[in-house]
């Protein structure tokens, strides 16, 4: 190491190849620290929660904002031993990568479902935070370090750290498929180790230094060879299966989809929902679960004597109805419902399945696992996204799509109620509408939850589909059938005839269900076997369905307004205006329970922005209160922190819905944003950093936004059949515009501080990274309510806010910076 | 005199002392008290043996020792293995749904820590239970035993295929609900009895379902606890 500080403009050396080695370090760190955020993504998803590994993540990537905060409150240290402080950043970032996982299961057994309901549990979590935080302040404050010292060559650097990030985003997909999850965290932490080595390896030798590089190596490898393995929360579905008697684990796969795992149990039995009339044995099948939650039953035949076991469920009833010839299984999971369809005789029968992993495995690797039955001649399989599959023009004329069975036995605590689920929303059952033939049926189950709300979504969703389609006489078109636990809607493109409605009633007596709609049908009907203590559910499915559903959609303390691209979250209900009511119904302890996955989110965008106002604000202290700059630099950057983020999460979910493999797509978008907003950044150090330009440049990407806001949904809807490789470059196209210019305001705005606030750059930074972060969850929140079109009227706003703000920024410019690139959306 | 003043005096002290010995035996028989009253009686359970047993089973025997302090509290506990021992009026109300009476024979599965069963042996002579994680029963098993309930019998087994060896049953608690409900414990109820089944997740009961057999005719009926307030619709 250079004992000599470094000048600045200086790093790691005077000349080319000291320069180069900087380059390559920052970009190889920056690749390690992105693809390290989705592999503590998918582990911390694997022992919790999704939405749990999204909070987590969310205020560990505070770890950027405090390193901005950081470096500005020691500014003058780090930068009198740059040429030390800079290998030792890559160095700490490396070795906490590789321990990070370990070290947070130092404070005690932390369960995300707990968390409101015992107080120890918020010690476990801050520790976590305060641990999966490190990687990222240390990689962050490395790299602002650098910027700040390199500001003279920060086209180069800014590119390398923009490259490295999206490179990291598409060598972990790949790196997923090859090793588990929990070995990556190691292997990846020698990537920032190999920064420090390249850092160190053009100085003069420093004894302390390469110990401390060998010990960290050995660690690294010692998390490679020894991974840490989570553990599953006991409330998780794999928890319980693992604890049955004589229970073994007989497969585990990784893939960037999940970890597949599947378990064999003498108890494991498949009768979900099974009539009461049922006296035989149901079978028993081993389960697949992927990151610990239930996947689907391996059923393969799934017959029972002669007939199938679904054959006693309310899922049977299209089958009562009519008998379809072709069939089509949307989220087909492990085929259930296929080996329903075969099992009564469907002549063709198409399965899409994006899990291609689970494809795989039981076409190719395992198909005795469901008795060969994917290597059935008339099944195809399509391991694509429903919507892009029902987009394809050549795949009509079905007699049945069936969806997957929606919620659980029991009612779920909301585990899932921000995911995207583009298959239930208005526009989905329009696409499946369309792949009908004429006698075509759409049938989707659904477990009976208290207090409704997945069944009375379903409804609101149908009506909403039959006043689109025009249909008036609504009950003509559709039956549905409510057993003690489950309940199934059918939907027919024409009427059903009476002999049909003859064949519902006789189904549902012979089974010991009960008609809930049914053309002619009785009150009294509706409760001979099975009665609810709820009669006003009755009530909501005729106003929903035959009356006027405004009143009740705007008064329901839950959120049963139909799912729609834009708010596709189907599985979210619970509504702020609804929480009071709920809480004196459920009291304070079990309302999170309700939907712990919204509770969570609201939690996180909270402590989120509590951390992140501390870390703006501690900074303040040390470049002083007085002044009016301040508040300008603080509106820029706060304003393109939160228009970037807000943008970039609307496209991706645009895109990734597009393109229709969410794993690669979001890779992929991914990195095209980060690659596109670089090359704008580099661009911008052409230019000058003039106020106008910054006006002109922010009220631009303003306008584009909205055009985007206007017509992207269209033209996205229209060219959704297109060939893959057509579609890849229309997303090219549609992102790469956005893109480049917002990638120029943050380093525009950079240039603007360099010559008269140089105190305020690492501080700008900080702002960019903490409302980056904020900005990625608080967008989740506002969507759920006011769908990804509020969110983009936000950007645009905050691009003009950014625009207008710029006018008063800085001064002179003189070079060009901007904040580490690796803040992604999950 | 004095004996005539004496004689209120001693029977005031002894009073005194029958109050005073459980509480210094049993630091938690208040908390049980106020337990009963405030969340089980005011929600209005009313059937007799159900509230006596309430009173009379130490909850907190039943819960892991760290949670002793809870165990009295208006919630459900968690006890391990991702199971909880049910909120005390959900208990209650389970138990009253029985309509538990002198000679029935009831069979409880999923032991989890023993409390229902032990809730229920309080009032009835016969009691069966079955837990299907070994660990978790072998604990109830010792709750049981421990707190005096050894009529209980107590088996770690697939509850799925019932006890066919004591069948039939005047009731059943299915505290450890799959999916689906085992045809062998419909076929083990006995005519005109009644199964109960707590349906919800763990911290979270959102109702009960009663499963009634007559002759060949089998009823379920969807039951909401007393505690929840019907949630207002406006029917438009």
């Amino acid at each position: 190491v250079a004992r000599r500080p470094a000048a600045r403009g200086e790093i790691a050396g005077t000349n080319g190849t000291g320069r180069l080695r900087a380059g390559v370090a920052l970009g190889l760190a920056s690749a390690a620290i992105i693809a390290f955020q989705l592999v503590l993504m998918q582990l911390l998803a694997i022992a919790q929660w999704h939405h749990f590994a999204y909070m987590v993540i969310s205020m560990a990537l505070l770890g950027f904002g405090a390193a901005g905060t950081a470096l500005v409150l020691w500014r003058e240290f780090l930068d009198r031993h740059f040429a030390r402080a800079l290998p030792l950043l890559f160095l700490a970032c490396g070795l906490s990568m590789a321990t990070t996982f370990r070290l947070a299961g130092l404070a005690g057994e932390f369960d995300a479902y707990l968390l409101f309901f015992d107080r120890g549990q918020l010690g476990r979590l801050l520790f976590s935070y305060a641990a999966f935080c490190l990687p990222f302040f240390f990689g962050g404050l490395a790299i602002t370090l650098l910027f700040y010292r390199g500001v003279r060559r920060i086209g180069v650097l800014y590119f390398a750290n923009m490259a490295g990030s999206g490179a990291g985003a598409l060598l972990v997909i790949g790196l997923l498929w090859l090793l588990p999850a929990n070995r990556l965290a190691g292997l990846l932490a020698l990537l920032p180790l190999a920064s420090a080595w390249l850092l160190w390896a053009g100085s003069a030798r420093h004894i302390p230094g390469t110990v401390l590089g060998l010990v960290a190596l050995l660690v690294a490898l010692a998390a490679i060879t020894h991974p840490p393995a989570p553990a599953a929360s006991e409330y998780k579905d794999i928890y319980a299966a693992l604890r049955l008697p004589g229970a073994s684990l007989v497969h585990r796969s990784s893939s960037p989809y999940g970890l597949l795992e599947v378990v064999e149990a003498e108890a494991q039995r498949f009768a979900p929902g099974l009539s009461l009339r049922f006296r035989g044995e149901p079978p028993r099948r081993p389960v697949l679960f992927n990151n610990g939650e239930r996947f689907g039953t391996l059923l393969g035949r799934g017959l029972i004597d002669d007939s199938h076991v679904l054959d006693y469920s309310t899922r049977a009833l299209p089958y009562a109805l009519r008998q379809p010839a072709s069939v089509l299984v949307l989220m087909a999971g492990s085929g259930e419902d296929v080996s329903h369809a075969l099992s009564r005789g469907a002549a063709r029968v198409g399965a899409v399945e994006p899990q291609r992993q689970v494809n795989g495995l039981l076409r190719q690797h395992h198909p005795e696992w469901i008795d060969e039955l994917y290597l059935a001649p008339q099944l195809r399989v399509h391991g694509e996204s429903v919507r892009s599959h029902l987009a394809r023009q050549h795949e009509r004329g079905f007699d049945l799509v069936v969806l997957p069975t929606l919620g659980a036995f029991g009612g779920t605590a909301g585990e899932h109620a921000l995911q995207e689920q583009n298959h239930l929303t208005a526009q989905a059952f329009h696409a499946m509408w369309k792949v009908l033939g004429s006698e075509g049926m759409i049938v989707v189950t659904a477990w009976q939850d208290e207090p409704a709300r997945v069944g009375l979504k379903l409804v609101a969703t149908f009506r909403q589909l039959f006043d689109e389609l025009g249909i008036e006489r609504r009950v003509e078109h559709m039956v549905a059938v409510r057993g003690w636990g489950t309940t199934t809607f059918v939907l027919s493109k024409r009427p059903f005839k009476p002999d049909e409605l003859g064949r519902a009633r006789a189904f549902a007596d012979s089974m010991a269900f009960d008609p809930l709609i049914l053309g002619g049908l009785r009150p009294e009907e509706r409760q001979r076997y099975n009665r609810i203590g709820d009669e006003g559910f009755f009530a909501a499915v005729d106003t929903l369905l035959l009356g006027d559903p405004a009143p009740l959609l705007a008064t329901y303390p839950f959120d049963i307004r139909p799912a729609t691209d834009d708010r596709p979250f189907f599985s979210h209900y619970m509504s702020w205006r609804g929480i009071p009511e709920l809480r004196r119904s459920y009291g304070y302890r079990e309302l999170p329970y309700l939907e712990i996955g919204f509770v969570l989110a609201v939690v996180t965008v909270v402590q989120i922005l509590v951390a992140a106002i501390a870390l703006i604000v501690l900074p303040l202290f040390r470049i002083g209160w007085a002044g009016t700059r301040r508040r300008w630099t603080l509106l820029y950057f706060s304003a393109t922190g939160i228009g970037y983020m807000f943008f970039e999460i609307v496209l991706i979910q645009k895109l990734v819905l597009y393109l229709g493999q969410p794993v690669y797509a979001a890779a992929a978008v991914l990195a095209t944003l980060l690659v596109c907003s670089g090359a704008g950044s580099l661009h911008s150090s052409r230019l000058a950093a003039s106020h106008l330009r910054l006006l002109g440049t922010g009220l631009a990407i303003a306008c584009l936004i909205l055009v985007y806001a206007t017509l992207l949904p269209t033209a996205l809807g229209r060219t959704m059949s297109w060939a893959l490789p057509l579609k890849g470059l229309a997303v090219f196209l549609s992102l790469a515009p956005p893109a480049y210019f917002m990638g120029m305001m943050f380093p525009i705005g950079l240039r603007r501080l360099a010559g008269s606030e140089q105190s305020h750059i690492p501080w700008a930074c900080a702002i960019d990274s903490c409302l980056s972060v904020s900005a990625t969850v608080l967008a989740t929140l506002i969507a759920l309510e006011g769908g990804f079109a509020a969110v983009m009227l936000i950007a645009a706003a905050a691009y003009v806010i950014a625009a207008l703000g710029g006018l008063r920024l800085g001064r002179n410019p003189h070079g060009t910076a901007r904040a580490p690139a690796g803040i992604i959306r999950d | 005199v004095k004996r005539a003043l004496a004689l209120p005096l001693a029977l005031a002290m002894a009073a005194l002392h029958a109050v005073a010995v459980p509480a210094a035996d049993d630091p938690y028989a208040a908390q049980r008290e106020r337990m009963v009253s405030r969340q089980i009686e005011a929600r209005g359970i009313s059937d007799a043996p159900t509230l006596r047993a309430m009173r009379t089973v130490p909850r907190h025997e039943f819960v892991p020792e760290d949670r002793r302090r809870q165990a009295y509290a208006d919630s459900p506990l968690p006890i391990g293995y991702g199971q909880t021992i049910s909120q005390p009026y959900i208990v209650a109300y389970m138990t009253e749904l029985l309509r538990p009476a002198t000679g029935m024979r009831v069979l409880e599965i999923g032991t989890g820590s023993g409390y229902q069963a032990a809730v229920l042996a309080e009032i009835l002579d016969e009691v069966y239970t079955i837990e299907i994680v070994r660990e978790l029963g072998a604990w109830g098993q010792r709750n049981l035993r421990r707190t005096g309930y050894e009529k209980v019998r107590v088996k770690l087994a697939d509850g799925y295929h019932g006890w066919q060896e004591f069948a039939p049953f005047d009731a059943i608690v299915v505290t450890a609900a799959a999916d689906h409900i085992p045809p062998p414990l419909v076929e083990q109820l006995r005519d005109g009895g009644r199964m109960v089944i707590p349906v919800g997740s763990p911290f979270r009961t959102q109702m009960l379902m009663l499963v009634t057999k007559k002759g060949d005719e089998i009823i379920t009926e969807s039951l909401l606890p007393v505690r929840f307030v019907p949630l207002t619709r406006d029917p438009g």
